[in-house]
């Protein structure tokens, strides 16, 4: 007999693709472009139906009455499916510690690149930003700092190799699913993965689905959050005074009145425009399923407008289809054109740390020139270097991927791939003839009237006009993949899987540059180095560069399951890179996971509890990405030695070469937990402990390797060990229709501890970032501290009076009322400011806990949603202020020491000699902060009115970006990342990201 | 959380006081309330006013004239009062203003005798020097480079230890300009030698003065056969490479076909307008070396047979040319008159 | 099943093949380990391992201050303290002068062994005369780490890798004299007996070493025969330079008494910071007055001052005591204007004497830092060495006769008396004559030491102990800390 009927979802759309099967047999069939099913059975057969996101329902079939079905979606995660390394499982399978965040709640997000829109949303996983210009980058960091070199996890975008910066490709709309691989089972990936794995899966097509067009598109405003808090003229005036007078000068300003002067932060900030549309095609035929799509976003910089801009091309085409029965192709196809321009950023020459040290009282211009801002020899007029700056990046990226998939038989499937991610590179930068005052370090004329340069090359005297460069670099990733799976269950209870495979890996950049001089009317327009009239050539130059690295690659998983219950895995990679020298090619990295799924188990009864698992594994995964060929001793040693009574020059090796030099190992153990209760709220924990070792480093080494000839240097080593430990909750809750209110809220938080266990005998640390104007290096990597820690003098309030100072125990030389005092760390009585002796730990980059809120809630057609991230117990130091007499200074000085008890934080004010600009806890500020990350408000049109109008679905909404964030923080903005972890949490007047106000619309027809 | 007066207080009671000497030197000094910079426009020049430390400013008028002196006294750049008081310079000596800085070269060389010297003392040039009179024509029209001067006795004076040759604006005899050129021809010639001559060179576009020498077989051979070392020739102008660059060159006759070579040297400050400067050659039978303020800045060798011209007896010619082919013709940005004041010319050779 | 099993073996298969894609170099650069393309690479890398000989000023220095023939000098007790001690006799496990000894030989070693590890990479016309002087460099090198410090590892033909230095282990001296030997050997057997460029090393210069090596060996009969080839051969026309006073000239240098000589040059100035880039010959400037003003002698730092008991040792009218030894005031006094000439005493000590073979003179000065860069060549081996060395060779084996030739051929060119004794007497006067001929030159500690007669000496050498120096402690934990001090320290 024959049943047959319709399937809905909860809002009444009919659902395709529903599998329906008779319980118990092997019949089964799955529903039509209409949500339509037929099928043979019985009365009173039991009917399943099934459906990836709804929880699955079982109805007892009457044949010839079509039925209705309604299925309810599945508010547990339990059955999704996540990515893992070369496979899927479904949440409720996976033996290691994997997160996975849905493309919606990307999408959503409305920010221009994935990694930012990934900032908060996965425990473990903390994202920094570098620059919140356009096109700026951010730093993605999977469960903390292991090396201070390269920190980047490894990144795949539909298994094609994707380097962090070059996210910007990806329009965050096409992607389906981002999945992270945390623990130890990323070993799956080797050499390449010890810093995290991070999985991308762009949107595909469904099979037996109708063509759907998507169709979205916001427009939004950005401006600066916030502006700094500066003092104006007649402050600075009277602050200027006191300073120049305590320090035993004339004072500068006798009439003090200069009302406010100008402001010059609201001189380079602006409002800019930001804007995407978006265009997606998905389908499918009862063979071939794609996912077509174009998009175009834009976005203007809020320091700089066009001259700090990005704009995005994109246009993919993603298909699969059946070829014979049984192999399946599937392809994969992205192009980008990327236009990109910047201007000057972070620290000394930056527009911003100009805008912020340029001081109120000069006019922005003079006459009609800009003004010099004469008094502070390094601040140029930061409105005048805007108009100067030229530059511009064209990317054109091809990414893509060919995969054959061969269903040998139930048990077996073989998959070949090939991928490949090509990019050009091409970018053009003018620096014109300038003239930014006497003396200014920017200046590229010779005088106002902008004339050249004379430089003397030999008898020649030639004019170093205006000069252009242009640069074309060319990567290319490749790789080549072949693996092998095995799925089989043996007498109802074993079930094994099991994977081989081998893959190829291989990368390739190429690029060539040139700089060419005197490029006519010191013009824009003209700026080409075809233009140049460099005479006879002089002065112009050429570059060019070549690198390559490989990967070649085989792996094994195996899986076995008892009854659903137990899991356990185990996998062994073994990689040959490029990256090292012979004795070191090859590694063999293992992980070996396994879970207790308890609520499974017959003794288990918790009525509210309805799943519980333990999870644990142990992982060796390796970082290949310290360089190229550093295991190679270099030519750049000096022979040189007489003949005839002349020096004649002969070749040594310099750097020595260590055939040794090996990967950066991590060793990961997992322990985690995850529960299910009330079928609403879901739980996962992680506790992990990352140790990271053989860190590189150049120690002193035995006299018997030859390395201490003229020119020589000890090789490099592997020598450092670094450790991360944490803890990772996440939580997730969600009600259906209480009411018709639907509510979903996901909250996450990490905390994470780093510490430098292990440097090489004889090293006391490697140093980072230096702090003010060629200031003392004020961060290192050294044992015992967390990476980039900050180290300088402890303050312990201010010398209110002489007596204070008189009767102070310990000997600060210098020290008078009004001055920091600091503490004498070693206890030897005296403040010693030529050593290490008084300096010590003053804060850390790295925060204790970061945390994410994602909270949504629709209500009869409206939607609101929000989402928070905070990052608490990082220190920040303040590194965006000019210690120069004339320079403008922050408000906080408003509330300086003058007399006693009038402040005990901040310093006097003097020209003179003092120590209080020296490097210490006055500089260090909190950096924690919760920021609201984006907040909307939606509407959508009722079916009854879209249905009317042919669109399937119309929605309208209003949102915001970085609206408010708390923090006591005084700088642009306290997210402040580095790539280099030596330098973060150094904020040298960090471009904000931008406050966003847009609105935008989505449909489906 | 501070209550400041945001209110820009003016300067008042702004009192400007002038002073001037002889030399064409102008003080202004200044005093006002709640003042917190001044800026001073000696009414010279495009620049606008500068700003100035201190109460008082001084600058030295080169041209006789009116000019108007604006002192501004400042709180904030934008927010001045000013005062305007004008000044009158006289044209005191017929040379106008001579500022007296500049290299002085020393009176004897070890190794040299001196065999020559015109330090123009009294008040007319010495019997050593004749005029070159008129435009050149009808041989050698505009003197072979288009110039726009006619060449005059008047406009040569000597007072007060220098010789003055003045270029000026007036129409005579067809020529838009008026100027001097004088030579030693027949009177004084020198083969070798160290010369050097003090001068401070006028300025300006079209402004073309020249120190410079010729064969004395000039009547026989002709140029360029004859040979001809320009010592110091400068074309003004206000662009680089012009009113301070000065190019040291000689010119002969390459086997029947016209040949020259030069260099020039351009100064790291200001222009040649500004102090006096030292233009030498010291001339040997293998090379000439061109020297500013006894710094050697070009050098030819004249050994080559081509070059043997330069192994005879060459007399001097000074002149300020005005317009021509090479530094081209005046514009409004030139201001007339125009003067080559030339301190000294001594030729010394070796023992 | 048998599926998988053909599936894993084509992997298998797969993965020689695939670890044969990792084989890649850096394209368009030289690094050391794509090398020696050309003969010229090979000759520069041959440049390089020469290079390391022109740090022999330790030798000159140490060789005299470790001996009863100079204090270390200089302008404190703390001026080069390693000096003082080894003067004093007090050296220990911190010494950075004899770390540099061992770091700058075995990087000499090392350089040597890059070229022997890429010796058959490329053939061309020379190549045996080529890695000849390398063999004579690698010999000259271990034979200075040998007198020092006894057993030390030995590394030949390759470079040793990082991993292997924790497991390294000192050889026997006895393998190192082997080595040296049969280095010195191909070297003997390939070379020529002239270079067409000066400062290449000979045949003569590596009979000469051998002749040596065998000698502080006590292989006196194979000494022997060795330098009586090199005598009776003497294709390269060595002999005695007639003027022994100023042989020492720069003028006076690669004259036919130079046998096995490093050559230094003035052209390339140097600073402090780099000894080991010198082209100069640092001892000649470090051994000069201290703040001298006068005629004839530049100023330096008054290292390495020679003793009034070397002085005595001269008779008064052997003209090698003036030649050898300076007497600062007594030179001062000769001089007409003495008056205005001063000179400073070092804070190191002050015998009055300085070093006047290796001496910084007025018109002998290299470009800036003069004090670094003297172009004076070093003698390691000089003709009269040679003479000597062979005459011991001879007394020890019983040829008396021509060990007397030898010895006086060294004395009549300074005018000395002949000398008759026989037997033991004979070997004593030899070992004098060594000291009257080759003071000031650093051989002095090292002829105590194998003759047995530093004890009797050198004021605190402890027998047992001070034959060798001790290997500096911080190369001892570098190499892993299983190599055992030498005895006594």
């Amino acid at each position: 007999a024959s049943v047959s009927g319709k399937v809905f979802d909860e809002q009444g759309v009919p659902i395709p693709g529903v599998s329906v099967l008779k319980v118990g047999s092997t019949t089964g069939t799955i529903t039509d472009l209409d949500g339509e099913f037929e099928i043979n059975a019985n009365e009173g057969d039991e009917l399943r139906f099934s459906y990836v996101g709804f929880q699955s329902k079982v109805i007892r079939a009457v044949p010839g009455v079509p039925v209705e079905i309604r299925m309810e979606p599945e508010l547990t995660s339990l059955g999704e499916v996540i990515v893992v390394g070369y496979g899927t499982a479904t949440k409720k399978e996976l033996t290691g510690a994997v997160s996975q965040v849905k493309g919606e709640s990307i999408t959503k997000m409305n920010m221009p690149r994935v990694d930012q829109a990934l900032q908060g949303q996965i425990a473990g996983v903390n994202i920094t930003t570098n620059s919140g210009a356009p096109g700026g980058t951010s730093n993605i960091r999977i469960r903390g700092i292991g090396t201070f070199g390269d920190n980047d996890p490894l990144i795949l975008v539909d298994g094609v190799i994707y380097d962090a910066a070059g996210l910007n490709a990806l329009n965050p709309n096409d992607i389906e699913s981002v999945n992270v691989l945390k623990d130890g089972t990323a070993g799956i990936y080797g050499v390449r993965a010890a810093n995290g794995v991070i999985l991308i899966e762009t949107k595909k097509g469904k099979l037996n689905s109708k063509a759907n067009v998507d169709m979205s598109a916001y427009y939004g405003v950005q401006q600066t959050a916030r502006q700094l808090d500066l003092l104006n003229a007649s402050q600075y005036a009277i602050l200027k005074n006191e300073a120049f007078v305590a320090g035993g000068q004339p004072a500068p300003f006798s009439n003090p009145n200069l009302g406010v002067g100008t402001d010059w932060q609201n001189a380079v900030f602006q409002e800019a425009p930001i804007q995407e549309y978006n265009l997606t095609v998905t389908g499918g035929s009862e063979k071939t399923s794609y996912s077509i799509g174009g998009s175009y976003f834009a976005q203007e910089g809020i320091v700089g407008g066009p001259k700090a801009s990005f704009e995005r091309y994109n246009a993919r085409i993603n298909f699969t289809t059946e070829l014979a029965p049984k192999v399946r192709l599937t392809n994969v196809l992205l192009y980008t054109h990327e236009q990109s321009s910047g201007i000057a950023q972070g620290g000394i020459g930056s527009v911003l740390f100009n805008a912020v040290n340029a001081y109120p009282t000069e006019p922005i211009f003079i006459g009609d020139r800009y003004s010099y801002l004469d008094r502070v020899n390094d601040i140029i007029n930061p409105v005048a270097q805007l108009e100067n700056t030229f530059n511009e990046t064209f990317v054109n990226k091809l990414v893509g991927k060919e995969e054959i998939t061969y269903d040998i038989n139930p048990h077996f499937s073989l998959t070949g791939r090939a991928g490949y991610n090509f990019a050009l590179v091409d970018s053009k930068v003018f620096n014109p003839l300038v003239w930014y005052g006497t003396g200014k370090f920017a200046n590229t004329a010779r005088n106002a009237n902008l004339d050249p340069v004379i430089i003397n090359i030999g008898e020649l005297e030639i004019e170093r006009g205006a000069s252009v460069n242009e640069s074309r670099n060319t990567f290319l990733d490749y790789n080549f993949e072949a693996f092998l799976n095995y799925n089989k269950v043996f007498k109802e209870d074993h079930r094994v899987r099991g994977m081989v495979g081998v893959s190829y890996l291989g990368n390739r950049s190429l690029g060539l540059n040139g700089t060419g001089f005197n490029i006519p009317n010191n013009d824009f327009e003209l700026a080409d180095i075809s233009a140049n009239q460099a005479p006879g050539g002089f002065l112009n130059n050429v570059g060019s560069f070549q690198a390559r690295q490989r990967l070649t690659s085989v792996f094994l998983r195996g899986e076995y399951d008892f009854q659903g219950k137990y899991l356990f895995s185990a996998i062994m990679r073994r990689d040959g890179s490029t990256n090292f020298g012979p004795n070191n090619r090859i590694g063999y990295f293992p992980a070996v996971s396994g879970a207790w799924l308890i609520s499974e188990e017959s003794f288990f009864n918790v009525d509210f509890i309805d799943f519980f698992k333990l999870r644990t594994s142990f992982g060796i995964s390796g970082n290949d990405q310290i360089g190229l060929f550093r295991y190679r001793g270099l030519l750049n040693g000096l022979g040189r030695y007489v003949f005839d009574g002349l020096i004649v020059n002969g070749a040594a090796i310099g750097t020595t070469s260590n055939p040794d030099l090996k990967w950066e190992t991590t060793y990961q153990t997992n322990i985690g937990l995850d529960f299910t209760l009330f079928r609403k709220i879901d739980f996962t924990a992680n506790y992990f402990i990352k140790d990271t070792r053989d860190l590189l480093f150049q120690p002193e080494v035995s006299a018997l390797l030859g390395s201490y000839g003229a020119g020589g240097a000890p090789p490099v080593v592997n020598a450092g060990n670094v450790t991360n430990r944490g803890i990772e909750l996440e939580v997730g809750y969600a009600s259906q229709r209480s009411r018709g209110v639907n509510f979903r809220v996901d909250y996450n938080v990490t905390f994470l501890r780093n510490e430098v266990t292990r440097v090489p005998e004889g090293f006391e640390f490697i140093p980072g970032a230096g702090f003010g104007v060629g200031g003392n290096i004020v961060t290192r990597f050294e044992k015992g501290f967390p990476i980039g820690y900050f180290v300088g003098y402890q303050t312990d309030g201010i010398f209110q009076n002489q007596e204070e100072v008189a009767s102070n125990p310990v000997s600060q030389s210098g020290a008078r009322p009004g001055d920091l005092r600091y503490v004498d760390q070693n206890g030897d009585g005296v403040i010693s400011f030529g050593n290490d002796n008084d300096r010590t730990f003053v804060g850390s980059p790295i925060p204790d806990f970061i945390m994410g809120l994602n909270f949504g809630v629709d209500f009869k057609g409206f939607d609101f949603s929000a989402n928070i991230y905070a990052a608490l117990g990082q220190d920040i130091i303040r590194n965006y202020e000019r210690q120069q007499p004339f320079a403008n200074q922050l408000a906080y000085n408003l509330d300086r020491w003058t007399g006693p008890g009038t402040s005990t934080t901040v310093p006097r004010l003097t020209t003179g000699q003092t120590r209080n600009t020296v490097f210490s806890d006055f500089y260090v500020e909190d950096g924690s902060f919760a920021r609201l990350r984006n907040v909307q408000v939606g509407y959508t049109l009722p079916q009854s009115l879209t249905g009317k109008l042919k669109i399937q679905y119309a929605r309208f909404y209003v949102a915001a970006n970085n609206l408010v964030t708390l923090t006591n923080y005084m700088g642009f903005d306290p997210d402040v990342g580095a790539a280099n972890p030596l330098f973060a949490g150094v904020d040298n007047g960090i471009y904000p990201q931008a406050r966003t106000i847009m609105g935008g619309v989505n449909f489906r027809f | 959380q501070e209550e400041v007066d945001q209110k820009v207080l003016l300067p008042s009671n702004l009192n400007v006081e002038l002073e001037q000497t002889e030399s064409g030197r102008v003080t202004v000094s200044f005093q006002a309330e709640n003042v917190n910079f001044f800026r001073v426009d000696f009414g010279v020049g495009n620049d606008g006013p500068q700003r100035v430390t201190g109460n008082q400013a001084s600058f030295t008028y080169r041209d006789p004239g009116e000019y108007v002196i604006t002192v501004q006294a400042h709180t904030t750049e934008e927010d001045f009062i000013s005062e305007s008081v004008s000044v009158t310079i006289a044209d005191q000596i017929a040379g106008g203003l001579i500022p007296e800085e500049g290299f002085i070269s020393p009176e004897e060389y070890s190794g040299y005798s001196l065999v020559w010297r015109d330090e123009f003392e009294g008040d007319a040039l010495s019997s050593d020097w004749v005029h070159e009179l008129g435009d050149g024509c009808p041989n050698l029209c505009g003197w072979g480079n288009n110039e726009s001067q006619f060449y005059r006795r008047e406009n040569t004076t000597v007072r007060d230890g220098y010789l003055i040759i003045e270029a000026k604006e007036e129409r005579f005899g067809g020529k838009e300009y008026t100027s001097s050129r004088i030579k030693t021809q027949d009177q004084q010639s020198f083969t070798y030698g160290r010369i050097d001559i003090r001068a401070l060179l006028p300025k300006g576009q079209g402004i073309w003065p020249a120190l410079w020498m010729l064969g004395d077989n000039i009547t026989e051979v002709s140029w360029p056969a004859c040979g001809e070392i320009d010592i110091m020739e400068m074309i003004g102008g206000s662009q680089s490479g012009r009113d301070d660059t000065v190019h040291g060159t000689v010119h002969w006759d390459n086997n029947g076909s016209y040949a020259n070579f030069g260099g020039s040297k351009t100064l790291t400050d200001g222009i040649f307008n500004d102090k006096f400067y030292v233009f030498s050659i010291i001339w040997d039978a293998e090379k000439i070396v061109w020297l500013l303020d006894n710094v050697p800045y070009h050098e030819i060798d004249i050994r080559p047979q081509s070059l043997d011209e330069f192994r005879r007896p060459f007399f001097f010619l000074f002149n300020v040319a005005v317009g021509g082919n090479w530094p081209g013709y005046p514009n409004a940005s030139t201001r007339f008159p125009q003067r080559m004041v030339v301190d000294y010319v001594r030729v010394f050779q070796a023992d | 099943m048998k599926k998988i099993f053909t599936t894993l073996l084509i992997c298998a298969g797969l993965m020689s093949s695939c670890d044969s894609l990792l084989d890649i170099d850096p394209e368009f650069t030289q690094d050391a380990e794509n090398f020696f393309n050309t003969e010229e690479d090979f000759q520069r890398a041959l440049i390089g391992a020469y290079d390391l000989m022109q740090t022999a000023y330790l030798q000159i220095f140490i060789g005299e201050i470790a001996s009863d023939n100079s204090i270390a000098g200089g302008e404190s007790v703390t001026d080069t303290q390693g000096l003082h001690e080894i003067d004093n006799m007090t050296h220990g496990g911190v010494n950075a002068e004899l770390r540099d000894v061992m770091r700058f030989n075995y990087t000499g070693i090392a350089r040597v062994n890059y070229i022997f590890e890429f010796q058959d990479k490329l053939d061309f016309q020379g190549k045996n005369q080529l890695l000849a002087q390398a063999h004579f460099l690698r010999a000259y090198y271990y034979f200075t780490l040998v007198t020092y410090f006894g057993d030390m590892p030995l590394i030949v033909d390759r470079r040793i890798s990082l991993s292997e230095i924790s497991r390294s282990e000192r050889t026997p001296k006895e393998q190192i004299y082997a080595q040296i030997e049969s280095d010195l050997a191909i070297a003997i057997e390939v070379l020529p007996w002239v270079q067409p460029e000066v400062g290449r090393i000979t045949k003569g210069a590596s009979m000469a070493l051998l002749g040596k090596v065998l000698l502080y060996q006590e292989k006196f009969s194979e000494a022997a025969s060795v330098l009586d080839e090199l005598i009776n051969t003497n294709q390269a026309g060595y002999g005695l330079f007639a003027d022994y006073s100023t042989m020492f000239y720069v003028i006076n240098e690669n004259v036919n008494e130079d046998v096995f000589t490093i050559q230094y040059s003035g052209q390339q100035g140097g600073d402090y910071g780099c000894y080991v880039c010198l082209q100069g010959n640092l001892a000649v400037g470090f051994h000069g007055i201290r703040q001298y003003n006068g005629p004839f002698y530049g100023d330096g730092n008054s290292y390495n001052l020679p003793t009034r008991n070397l002085y005595d040792a001269f008779s008064p009218n052997d003209p090698r005591r003036e030649a050898t030894l300076l007497d600062i005031d007594a030179f001062i006094a000769s001089l007409p204007n003495s008056g205005n000439i001063t000179y400073a005493r070092g804070g190191g000590g002050h015998t009055g004497f300085y070093n006047n073979k290796y001496i910084k003179r007025l018109d002998e000065r290299g470009l800036p830092d003069d004090d670094l860069t003297s172009p004076l060549n070093y003698r390691a081996i000089r003709y009269a060495d040679v003479l000597l060395m062979a005459a011991e060779a001879f007394a020890r084996t019983g040829n008396d006769g021509r060990a007397r030739t030898e010895l006086n051929k060294v004395r009549e060119r300074v005018g000395m008396p002949a000398i008759n004794s026989s037997g033991q007497a004979l070997v004593e006067d030899i070992l004098q004559e060594r000291r009257l001929e080759l003071s000031g030159e650093g051989y002095r500690f090292f002829d105590l030491v194998r003759t047995g007669k530093a004890a009797e000496n050198i004021q605190g050498f402890q027998v047992g102990k001070h034959e060798l120096f001790p290997i500096p402690q911080v190369e001892i934990d570098l190499a892993g800390g299983n190599w055992r001090q030498n005895p006594g320290y």
